[in-house]
């Protein structure tokens, strides 16, 4: 069994890739970064090498054809310069866990965004479960803050919501703001869906609205799973118990990047978006958008 | 009379050939006739290089009667009143609507069309009373219909900015809810002048009509002190003037035979091939003020509208991009590495100095302006301008990285499109975002494509996908949809970069074998 969190220096981070682009990260142009490692293990998963944290069994280096992967002192070692993206050790993993994420310090994040900071409205991290890496981000969010050519960029991170409100509390003064993912109305088909009980991440979205950090709360839309009416209903009873107005972004399933057990979903039709969108309006949310 | 044979041959068929218009008939006839004459005299290199197309004139004909652009200053017209015309000082705002309106049908270019509406809201806003804006979207919605059913070619250009004001907002919505061809559109931005909100307006109409294009206000107004405007395919022009001819330079078919020797093709071969440029665009510009007689008998020049000592020369290249893969001998990629991209640079900057050091007659500051040409349907094998090839572009920030550093060079302009996903509609914000970043990193005008647009920019000029398809059925009322047609069919422009490609839009629109031009329609391109 692989590792869930990456064991790193609290200014490292172990980061499986990067965009210096994003349209879909939130408000504005914004620098993503994807991190490795997460908690849960969804069906769903459009980015399924970001879960496992690669426990050095060394398989996959001798499967990649360009011998961008070598083992040093009981490490796999991957070399950035010689890999052409064909994902092959991905596909011999027995975790299906990714060997090239990179250990990435603070200051190469920083010098990064330093470039490009004047097309950027903020960075937003991602992965895997950003939270599994807390003091990375800390760390990271806190040199943003401090430094005065990045001071205008907001600090978003995209979460399943499990962090616990203590370390919530930790991130939110460098932090601008989360976005929480709900995969599921129903205590049932959440932990069907993610294996796991639903219960912390009802705790991070009351925390984070009554701190006044919550920037969304996303519904991935899975026609015939999770947009069934009793689903739907159960969905936004939660979220409107919270507040009505919580901004709630609907996402569309699709199988790029899935396994296989989610093919057997339909990708998500646009009309399939606007029941759900009418349907949760309907039930008394006010800030619905696809 | 083998020559009369042809030609009255190829005369017949305009006047019989269903899918052009009169009007555009009427134009052909007259390029058929302009083409009957003798071109100016040139050097046999110089033809050589003309037949070859080392060198080209874009088709702009062999007698030129008219400047290819011109960039009438309105304001002189809406103050003074024209006597040509027998008009009275404007006004009011519907007067001075109108009075613009009677004036674009009596400005020439290469079109046949005006290129330039001016710049809308500088021009009418001494005239704006106190309506609300229901009522001036309402007039605005009316002179846009004036503009796309009468002047029905997409070089025609509106510009506006860079101050963020009631009649700017209002073309913004207009424009943006008419999704017209006609005008294109371009804002002026100074981030110190035109504020947060105007960009953000203009993005969120860039998301849904991909207009307006946005230019680099503090940078091209330092060029031209007297004013400019953007006009025809990203042109940037002095004001009260515009440009008598643009000659082009084939860079890809420059370099054949340099593989590998770059000193020797920045030294010996693009000073000769400039040569040929330079000799084409004098022969040009003398016939046209010498012969013509152009600037001696026009209203527009003897009313102080125009200026001829504000008339530019272009000096157009374009496969930069080509040539660079020709001399580096494939082994480094424009776009993508920084040999390349630091070659790119320096075979402009050696342009840059060739056409700084050349005097010509009768040209503004007795030069030509660099300009990188947007391309014209028939290059086929060859990217426009100095751009990326198309479809291999890097990301977009990377994209800007390499060609932000020579656009400063090409004072008459230059054009790099950059595809933005769909989601940029829901995120107008990011298209702010890279537009300050990259006016701040030197880019001298940005366009987006937006994927999923009906209307889409071709080269610099708009088309829409609808009407390409009706095109091929029936024809156009539209002059240009002919040229966009070539375009997507020749380039695959619709695939500008692996992440934003329109495979539906061409699934529906373009794929199969596109019909042929009428044999006998020899466009002009407006470039």
């Amino acid at each position: 069994m692989s590792r869930l969190a990456p064991v790193l220096s609290t200014t490292r981070g172990l980061v499986a890739s990067s965009l210096r682009t994003s349209l879909v990260d939130g408000p504005g142009n914004r620098h993503v970064l994807f991190l490795q490692g997460c908690n849960f293990d969804c069906t769903a998963c459009h980015n399924p090498s970001t879960i496992a944290v690669c426990d050095d069994c060394g398989l996959c280096v001798g499967e990649c054809p360009l011998d961008a992967l070598s083992m040093s002192e009981g490490r796999v070692v991957f070399h950035l310069d010689r890999c052409d993206g064909c994902d092959i050790c991905i596909k011999v993993c027995p975790s299906n866990s990714s060997p090239m994420a990179q250990e990435t310090s603070v200051e190469q994040v920083i010098d990064r965004l330093r470039a490009d900071a004047a097309f950027l409205s903020g960075i937003t991290i991602t992965g895997g479960e950003p939270t599994l890496q807390l003091d990375f981000l800390i760390a990271l969010f806190t040199a943003i803050k401090e430094d005065p050519a990045l001071a205008g960029l907001t600090t978003l991170v995209d979460t399943n919501g499990t962090l616990s409100p203590d370390g919530w509390e930790r991130l939110s003064p460098v932090l601008d703001g989360a976005m929480v993912d709900l995969k599921a109305g129903t205590p049932d088909l959440h932990r069907t869906l993610t294996g796991h009980d639903v219960t912390p991440v009802y705790e991070s979205i009351r925390w984070l609205h009554d701190h006044g950090k919550l920037a969304e709360v996303r519904l991935l839309v899975v026609e015939g799973v999770t947009d069934t009416d009793e689903e739907l209903t159960a969905w936004a009873a939660f979220v409107a118990s919270v507040s009505p107005s919580i901004p709630v972004r609907l996402m569309a399933f699709r199988h790029d990047g899935t396994r296989e057990a989610a093919r057997a979903w339909p990708e998500t039709s646009g009309e399939g978006l606007a029941r759900v969108r009418d349907h949760l309006t309907r039930a008394g949310l006010t800030a619905v958008s696809v | 009379m083998a020559h009369m044979d042809e030609f009255r041959h190829s005369a017949h068929r305009l006047v019989t050939t269903p899918k052009l218009s009169y009007r555009q008939r009427l134009h052909q006839l007259a390029l058929l006739a302009e083409d009957a004459l003798p071109y100016p005299k040139l050097s046999a290199e110089a033809e050589t290089a003309l037949e070859s197309g080392l060198v080209s004139d874009l088709a702009e004909g062999h007698a030129p009667y008219r400047p290819r652009y011109t960039v009438p200053d309105y304001s002189v017209a809406l103050r003074e009143g024209s006597e040509y015309l027998e008009l009275e000082p404007a006004t009011g705002l519907e007067d001075a609507i109108t009075n613009l309106q009677i004036l674009y049908h009596n400005v020439p270019s290469i079109t046949s069309y005006p290129v330039y509406f001016g710049d809308l809201d500088t021009l009418l806003l001494p005239y704006l009373d106190d309506r609300d804006d229901t009522a001036l979207d309402a007039l605005l919605t009316r002179f846009w219909r004036f503009l796309d059913r009468t002047i029905p070619d997409a070089f025609a250009h509106a510009n506006i900015g860079p101050t963020n004001n009631r009649i700017a907002r209002s073309v913004l919505r207009v424009d943006a809810a008419l999704a017209q061809v006609v005008p294109n559109l371009t804002l002026k931005y100074d981030p110190t002048i035109s504020g947060d909100d105007l960009l953000e307006l203009a993005a969120t109409a860039i998301a849904a009509v991909n207009k307006p294009h946005v230019a680099n206000h503090p940078m091209i107004s330092a060029d031209f002190p007297e004013g400019y405007g953007v006009v025809s395919c990203y042109n940037t022009l002095p004001l009260g003037g515009g440009s008598h001819t643009l000659v082009r330079l084939n860079l890809k078919e420059a370099a054949a035979g340099f593989a590998g020797d770059v000193d020797r093709y920045l030294d010996e071969a693009l000073p000769a091939h400039a040569a040929l440029v330079f000799e084409v665009i004098e022969a040009r510009v003398r016939f046209l003020v010498e012969e013509a007689g152009f600037y001696d008998h026009h209203f527009l020049v003897k009313e102080g509208l125009l200026h001829r000592d504000r008339f530019t020369a272009m000096f157009g290249i374009f496969g930069l991009t080509e040539a660079i893969d020709t001399l580096l001998d494939g082994k480094a990629r424009y776009g993508w590495d920084a040999a390349a991209n630091d070659l790119a640079d320096r075979i402009i900057d050696a342009l840059a100095r060739i056409v700084d050091e050349r005097e010509l007659p009768y040209c503004r500051l007795g030069r030509a302006t660099l300009h990188a040409q947007s391309g014209i349907g028939d290059d086929v094998g060859i990217t426009a301008g100095a751009r990326v090839a198309i479809g291999t572009e890097p990301e977009v920030l990377d994209h800007i990285g390499a060609v932000a550093p020579h656009h400063r060079r090409f004072t008459s302009g230059i054009s790099d499109i950059f595809a933005l996903e769909g989601s940029a509609r829901a995120n107008p914000r990011a298209i702010v975002d890279v537009t300050r970043g990259a006016f701040a990193a030197g880019m001298r005008e940005m366009t987006f494509n937006v994927e999923g647009c009906d209307l889409v920019r071709v080269t610099g000029y708009m088309v829409k996908l609808s009407d390409i398809e009706k095109w091929k059925r029936e024809g156009s009322r539209v002059a240009s949809t002919v040229l966009g047609a070539q375009s997507v069919e020749n380039w695959g422009l619709l695939g500008r970069t692996p992440r934003v490609i329109s495979h539906e839009d061409m699934g529906q629109s373009v794929t199969g074998p596109m019909e042929s031009r009428p044999e006998t329609s020899r466009d002009t391109i407006p470039g």
